[in-house]
This record gives structure tokens, sequence and C-alpha cells, in this order.
């Protein structure tokens, strides 16, 4: 019954909120990372022009997926080492997709509406996760009114989006950063480390509470993992200036659309178990 | 009226462990709640699986999930 209406009110919390943040991502965000790729893709050809020269008797067609096969990206990548007219910039640009490839041959969704399906879908799926952790919270601490969602929201962003961003800013496609493993590693911390302290800032008893302080500061004070080199490893410096713009309007972007989220999901957390899925009470529940 | 508070088997003993046994279970259901929350969170922002990348991938970036 408990666990029924906790999962009720947080799909629809989710739901609703999924929707505002699906919404704000695809005429905010979303035009931000196209744009993006747009120099991405440019980067890759501009790359295989560089092999293509060093080494034409390799054929290069980036347009067929099956060029990309394992086999063959280490082989452009053998081709871009040898070439003695490559850039330091080119070589730490083949140090990260060596580290980390994708598989070009993996589902991805078609862009357009397909692509756009995927990011509400995905967006409504975590939302409906951090409402489920919102009103876990909200019932365990037994204070569950539409205010105390709304606190539980904000907690929610400066936890999941504030405190991580501090460290590893929002990041546009295209851009240099560390190993993935490391700044996953990182994120987890800085997100547990921080909703932690801000429980005991919260929930603390007398000066213990203060202590939660020093906890929210620990991951910012230990440092996420830096890329070796910042920026961009676009050969083109105007394509470099327009992709540095379009991190600082990126950076700004999802720290207001992130705020109007939380604030939204806290709000609808707090009305969805106050109303339509109101949890049964300790009255209620011993005299029945 | 104490001595029937105290008694093993009084009305008013079966209805208080029924309340701690219910707030017991109040408790784990909370906390079954705030797991799957973890999980399904977890698995949009960070399941390194190719397909569950791609299909989140927009979603990633704008939340500041590490991605790439």
């Amino acid at each position: 019954m408990f666990f029924r209406n906790i999962v009720f009110a947080a799909v629809a919390a989710g739901l609703f909120a999924g929707i505002i943040l699906g919404t704000l991502q695809h005429f905010q965000v979303t035009p931000i990372i196209l744009g993006a790729e747009l120099y991405e893709v440019a980067e890759e050809t501009t790359l295989s022009t560089s092999i293509s020269t060093s080494d034409s008797a390799m054929a290069h067609d980036h347009s067929n997926p099956e060029h990309h096969t394992p086999e063959n990206i280490s082989g452009h990548f053998e081709a871009l080492k040898h070439d003695a007219s490559t850039s330091a910039a080119t070589d730490a640009h083949i140090q990260e997709h060596q580290g980390h490839s994708h598989d070009p041959e993996a589902w991805s969704p078609e862009d357009g509406a397909e692509r756009t399906f995927f990011t509400f879908l995905s967006t409504t799926l975590m939302a409906i996760g951090f409402a489920l952790i919102i009103i876990s919270g909200m019932s365990l601490s037994g204070k569950d009114s539409i205010k105390a969602g709304v606190l539980w929201g904000l907690a929610g962003y400066a936890a999941f989006f504030l405190a991580p961003a501090l460290g590893l800013p929002p990041e546009i496609p295209g851009m240099e950063a560390a190993a993935l493993e490391g700044r996953q590693s990182w994120w987890l911390l800085a997100v547990t480390f921080t909703a932690l302290g801000l429980g005991v800032l919260a929930f603390g008893k007398g000066a213990f509470r203060w202590g939660g302080l020093l906890i929210v500061a620990t991951p910012q004070i230990l440092g996420a993992p830096q890329p070796e080199m910042h920026g961009f490893a676009h050969p083109d410096a105007s394509a470099v200036a327009a992709l540095e713009a379009l991190v600082d309007q990126f950076v700004m972007t999802t720290t207001i659309v992130n705020g109007v989220f939380w604030i939204c999901l806290g709000l609808l957390c707090g009305v969805a178990i106050n109303t339509l899925f109101k949890l049964p009470n300790e009255e209620s529940t011993s005299a029945a | 009226m104490n001595t029937h508070v105290s008694g093993p088997q009084t009305p008013a003993n079966q209805a208080a462990a029924k309340a701690a046994s219910l707030t017991a279970s109040k408790r784990s259901q909370i906390f079954a709640a705030a797991f799957l929350g973890l999980t399904i969170v977890f698995a949009v922002g960070l399941l390194p699986m190719d397909a569950a990348h791609n299909a989140a991938h927009d979603t990633r970036h704008s939340a500041a999930f590490p991605c790439h």
C-alpha cells in the first residue's frame, strides 16, 4: 500500500516534470548539442583528410558505417600516429578516442522525431527515478508538505546538478575530457557526499549538523579528474571560438533548465502525495 | 490498566506490536522505492551500454552526467 502510493505519486510527478524538462530541453538545450555536433563531424572529416594525404592507399569513406569497425579505427589511429605532420592536439584526440570508443554499429535513434522521442522518454524516466528518491526521502523524514517537496527539489538540484557541475561542467559533444570511468566515479562521489552532507545539515542534531558542510565540500576539495588539455582539439581556430561560445551558452542554459525542472519536480511530488496519492499516516494504519 | 498493557496477549499489546511491525514494513517499502528510483536514474544516466547511451545521449549531456 505504502510502496504503491509512493510509486504512483512518483510516476505522476515524474511524467509531468519529465515532459516539462523534455520540452525545455528540446527547444533550449538540444539545438546547442546539434550545433556542436556539426563541428564534431567537420572535425572527423578534417582528420580523415589528413589520413588520406598520408596514406592514399586506404579508402576513407566515413559515410559508410562498416568503415568504422574496431579494426579499421585502430588502423586509422596507426596511420595518424605515423603521420609526421600530426599535431599534438590530434594526438590528444586519438588518445581520447582509443580510451573510449563507441561501437559505430550500435543502435542509435535516427535524428529527428525518433531522437526527440527518446529524449522525452529518457527525461521522463529520469524524472520518475528522481521523484521516487524525493518522495521516499519525504516520507522517511515524516515531512511531506508541498513546501517540503520544493525544498527536496532544491536539494536534488544541488546534489545531482550543481555539485557535480562545479567539478565537471556540462559538456557539449567534441570537448576534451578526462577518461569516462574517472569522471563517472567522481560524479558518484560528488552526488553521494552532497546528498549526505545536505541530509546532515537538514536533519542533524545540534552542532553536529554543521559537519554537513564539510561533507558537502569534500568532493570539491578532492577535485574532479581534469583532461590534460582543455577546450577543443578542433584544428580550425574559428570553429574553436564558435564551440567555446556554444559551451558558455550550454552551461548557462542547462543550469537554468535543470533548476526549473527540479523546482517543478519537487513541487509536483509534494502535490502528488498530498492530494491524489496521499500516504496512509501512522494513526490510520495503527487503527486499521 | 497497566497490567493489561504488559500482559502478553492483550488486544492493546497486539495493536502496539502490529503498529511497530507496520512501521518496520513501511520503512522497508520506502527503501525499496528509493532503491528503484536510484536504479532508474543510474540506468538513464550512467549505463555504459551503447544503445542506452545513444538513446539517452541528449538527456545525459543536458543533465551534466559524464558522457563520451
